[in-house]
């Protein structure tokens, strides 16, 4: 029989595993064929000689005390801290809610991603505030303070209607402050005075 | 079930409204905080700084005078196309009108406009929180220097 001489059969069969009609099929079969006779055969030879190597091996092996050996080492064995149970625990559940928080983390960065611009927006309309410093009367003019270069005094001039005839625009410090200096505003004035306001 | 299945429209939904939301909350009702100093600049006088105008002494420093006093200080909040009028000088007026924001490279700038009555009309854009130095009335023996400021002013409603 073709099927019979397969090795998983005759491993089971060895082994005890098989039903009883199986079991009874086999033995049968082993009388006619000799092929796995010797297979079978073969197989109880290494069993024998693996059990013989392994008694010799265990004869040489010291297992008194064993299991208090064991339990000493257990009792031995130092518990963890609260940091490394946190770290524990903290591992197994990210790692157990993993769907979970990758998905809020994702979901968060997508909001926080489409506000952004508002956000922002914010930040620009407070600014840090630049608190004056108080200095003593008649104090001599030192270098621009430190807390002075933060301020952004951008100016964009869109118009300017002036009745004089001498005006500058420009800027100083580093702070860029823009200066409109009216040169001629007294005369100026005094034209306007003639006629209609600007 | 159902609502797992819905959950990314919910979450859309939330993404396009929210902005949307606050973009309605930027349009509230904006105010500016407008601070207005009247500076008296005399040359050839000894150096001298009024402490209150210790923020600024950079940009004075580099005026053609030497001794700067504060001689007048008006701050106030004033609304989208409001104004706040101040006299100094000999009966000078300076009159600063808020008239809103806009953005500018990443900036937000306050449009303002100033009339020194009756000769100059300035219309101009500055930075949050920034200033400008108007200089031109002469005053006794010196100079007066004008600077104007504005800071936004959110209404927390």
């Amino acid at each position: 029989m073709k099927d019979c001489c397969k090795k998983s059969r005759l491993d089971a069969y060895f082994d005890d595993a098989v039903s009883d009609s199986e079991n009874t099929r086999v033995q049968q079969h082993l009388e006619n064929c000799p092929t796995c006779k010797d297979i079978l055969d073969h197989m109880a030879l290494q069993g024998e000689l693996l059990r013989e190597d392994l008694f010799s091996t265990l004869e040489k092996v010291d297992f008194t005390g064993f299991e208090d050996r064991v339990m000493q080492r257990i009792h031995q064995e130092k518990s963890l801290s609260t940091f490394e149970r946190l770290g524990v625990y903290l591992r197994e559940f990210a790692y157990r809610y993993r769907t979970v928080w990758i998905t809020s983390v994702v979901t968060a960065c997508l909001v926080l991603a489409v506000l952004y611009p508002f956000l922002s927006t914010k930040d620009i309309l407070e600014p840090p505030n630049s608190e004056p410093v108080h200095a003593s009367a008649h104090e001599m003019i030192p270098a621009g303070a430190a807390e002075q270069a933060s301020t952004d005094n951008q100016v964009i001039i869109d118009s300017l209607e002036y009745a004089g005839q001498r005006s500058m625009i420009f800027t100083v410090s580093k702070n860029n402050t823009t200066v409109i200096w009216l040169y001629d505003f007294d005369q100026a004035a005094e034209y306007a005075d003639e006629g209609d306001d600007i | 079930m159902t609502l797992v299945k819905k959950t990314p429209t919910i979450l859309l939904f939330f993404c396009l409204v929210l902005p949307c939301l606050k973009a309605e909350e930027n349009t509230d009702e904006i105010k500016t905080k407008i601070t207005i100093r009247v500076v008296y600049a005399v040359k050839d006088k000894e150096a001298e700084l009024d402490p209150r105008l210790k923020d600024i002494q950079a940009e004075l420093r580099e005026l053609p005078f030497s001794s700067f006093n504060l001689l007048d200080r008006l701050e106030t909040d004033i609304q989208l196309d409001a104004t706040v009028e101040l006299q100094f000088g000999d009966k000078q007026i300076i009159a600063v009108s808020f008239k809103g924001t806009d953005g500018y490279k990443n900036k937000t700038m306050i449009a303002l406009q100033i009339a020194i009555k009756p000769a100059a009309k300035i219309t101009f854009r500055v930075a949050d929180g920034g200033r400008a130095i108007l200089g031109g009335p002469s005053y006794r023996n010196g100079m007066l220097f004008i600077e104007v400021s504005g800071k936004l002013q959110r209404d927390s409603k």
